[in-house]
Parts: C-alpha cells; structure tokens; sequence
C-alpha cells in the first residue's frame, strides 16, 4: 500500500465529514461528489468508497493541525515544470504528515471503516472476495 | 654561502628551535622573511570603507583589492596584486604565488570587497560617462552620434508600451434542476452517502426549466 493510497483514504473520509457537515449549494455539492467518486481508482474499488465512514470530529482536527504545517504563502496550484529538478509540490508538508505510520494508525483507529476498506482492498483474500463478487 | 635564490635574508636555516629535528626526511626547510606592505594605506579624512572592505581581516587584503583596479588585466594579474600588497615572503616561489593569490581571489570576503568597490567606482565614474556622452550628442559627425541621442531620449522619454492582458475567470454555474439533484443523489448513493442524510442544499428551488 502506498502512501498516497493512504492519502486517498483520508480525502475519502474527509470529503464523506465536509458533505455531511457544511450546506453548499447544488454547483459545489456536485463538484464535490464528483471529485468523490473519482477517489475509487486503482487499489481503491467503487465497494470500498461506499465502506468508508465520514471522518470524525477528532480526525478533522488532526488533518487541520497537519495542514497548518504547509507554508501559508505556498501556491496550491503551481506551473509544472518538466525540466526543474525538484518540482513544487503543494501540501507536501501535510501529505507526509498525514501518511506517516503513527498519524495513519490514529486515524485508522479513529475511522475503523478504513481497516475494513485495507482488509478489502489491500489483502490478498479480500481483494479475491471483490473480485468474485464483482463478476 | 651566497643564498642561491638570491634572498638576504640568512635567517631561513635559523628558523629550527633548539632540539628540533629537521624534517623526517632530512630536507631542510628554508623559510623567507615575511612580506610587507610597502607602505600603510592612506587615510583620507572625511571617507571610510565600505562594511565590505571594513570586514576583510588586514589592510594587506584591502590593499589587494585595491591593487586589482591598478594592475593590467590579464594573466599574472592577481600575483602582481598579491606582491603589491604585500603578501607572500621573500623566498615565496613561483607556485606559491600563485596559490597565494589564487586563494585571495577565491576568498568570498574578498569577492564582497571587490563587488563594493565595483558600485563605488562604477558610481563614481557617472558623471564621466554623462560628459563623454554630452561630447558624443555634440559630435554630429561621429558614427555613434545617432545612438547616442536614441540612448538619451530612450532615458528622457521612455518609449510607452501597452499589454493587453486577457483573464478569463472560469465559473461553473450549474442550473439547479431535478436532473442536476438527480445527479447528485446518484453520486451520493455511488459514494455510499445517504442522500437524505445530506444537510440541505443552498437557497434552492428546483424547477424545471432551471431558473429559480
């Protein structure tokens, strides 16, 4: 399991937490689900997406404490460079903070859907149950 | 004996303390005196160094900047520096000139002095330049005489120029129709939400034809 499946995991549960909690209206509710959806790639099967709880109170906390770790001034979405030797990459900071193995078990323990989803996703027996259950 | 490198200075064979032994090899170590600055850099009452030059560690790499400005450029040019300042000893060879001197020109200190005092000449030498680009404006028959009076209007009155920047600021509207709500409760239910359990959506009225 890489880190950035891990990371997906936790934009699951925290996009699950923020359609849950805020109101928004119809053009950003829709973006939102559709982004959703679009986390049930790779690894990560459309079964697994709808296992995932919303992210707790607690869990919210600890990704906002993480995302305070990226610079204030960084640019979220800067130009791509093919030829710069380290290419800006925004939210680093977090995103290394986030996926580290003690944080990810506090939040697994936190989410225990997100087990259920490592348990399905990332075993070779539950990946063999998807599949059979999917033809 | 007559020194074979010429120096008159005896003392190189002097230099071992009491009881010391000569180099395990048995060579001996021949040792020049010290050089010096031939004189003390002037004081001109009214001016000080900049804090670059005021940070070097001697007035000798002062005055090796300074010299830098003096001696013809090219090759052997920072050695002539170097002796003009008065570093090295005076059996310092050939190579250990050229160490020395390559070592103070590599110095980062050094290297700050010698940017100061570039500003310092360069904004010094302003008004000479303003003189001899008057003479060239005056001198209808030089062959620069066009672009020097390109070059002073071009300060005078820059030449305008205008950009026409174009932004375009893409936002999504999406008309809230039962389709589009139709659309998110399938989404919803794909992402294992219940649509009910979503909070309700903004300042809504579905309609059909989208308007609200």
């Amino acid at each position: 399991m890489t880190r950035g499946d891990r990371y997906t995991l936790i934009v699951i549960s925290l996009l699950k937490k923020a359609l849950l909690a805020c109101p928004t209206d119809a053009a950003e509710r829709l973006e939102i689900l559709e982004n959703l959806n679009t986390c049930a790639s790779g690894a990560i099967s459309p079964i697994a997406l709808t296992l995932i709880a919303p992210m707790c109170d607690t869990g919210y906390r600890m990704v906002e404490a993480a995302r305070q770790l990226d610079p204030p001034d960084e640019n979220p979405y800067p130009q791509y460079d093919p030829d710069s030797v380290r290419p800006p990459c925004p939210g680093r900071a977090s995103f290394d903070m986030l996926t580290s193995d003690p944080v990810f078990s506090h939040l697994r323990r936190l989410n225990p859907s997100i087990d259920e989803v490592l348990k399905l996703c990332f075993s070779r027996r539950g990946r063999d149950q998807t599949t059979q259950s999917s033809v | 004996m007559e020194n074979p490198r010429g120096d008159e200075s005896p003392a190189h064979n002097e230099l071992k303390a009491p009881g010391q032994r000569s180099s395990q090899r048995g060579r001996k170590q021949r040792r020049g005196k010290p050089n010096r600055l031939s004189e003390p850099l002037p004081v001109v009452e009214g001016t000080e160094w900049g804090p670059a030059m005021k940070a070097l560690p001697s007035d000798r790499h002062r005055a090796f900047v300074l010299a830098l400005y003096q001696v013809p450029p090219g090759y052997g040019a920072h050695v002539k520096a170097a002796k003009m300042a008065g570093f090295g000893t005076s059996t310092s060879s050939a190579k250990s000139w050229s160490v020395i001197a390559s070592k103070l020109a590599h110095d980062e200190r050094i290297l700050a002095a010698l940017c100061e005092e570039d500003q310092k000449r360069i904004r010094a030498s302003a008004p000479r330049a303003v003189r001899a680009l008057q003479h060239l404006i005056e001198d209808s028959d030089h062959r620069d005489h066009a672009r020097a009076i390109a070059m002073t209007l071009d300060r005078v009155h820059p030449v305008e120029t205008t950009h026409n920047v174009r932004v375009d600021h893409h936002h999504r509207i999406v008309p809230t129709t039962p389709e589009v709500l139709e659309r998110i409760n399938r989404l919803a239910r794909q992402a294992g939400i219940l649509p009910d359990s979503l909070p309700p959506i903004i300042d809504v009225t579905p309609t059909k034809d989208g308007t609200k």
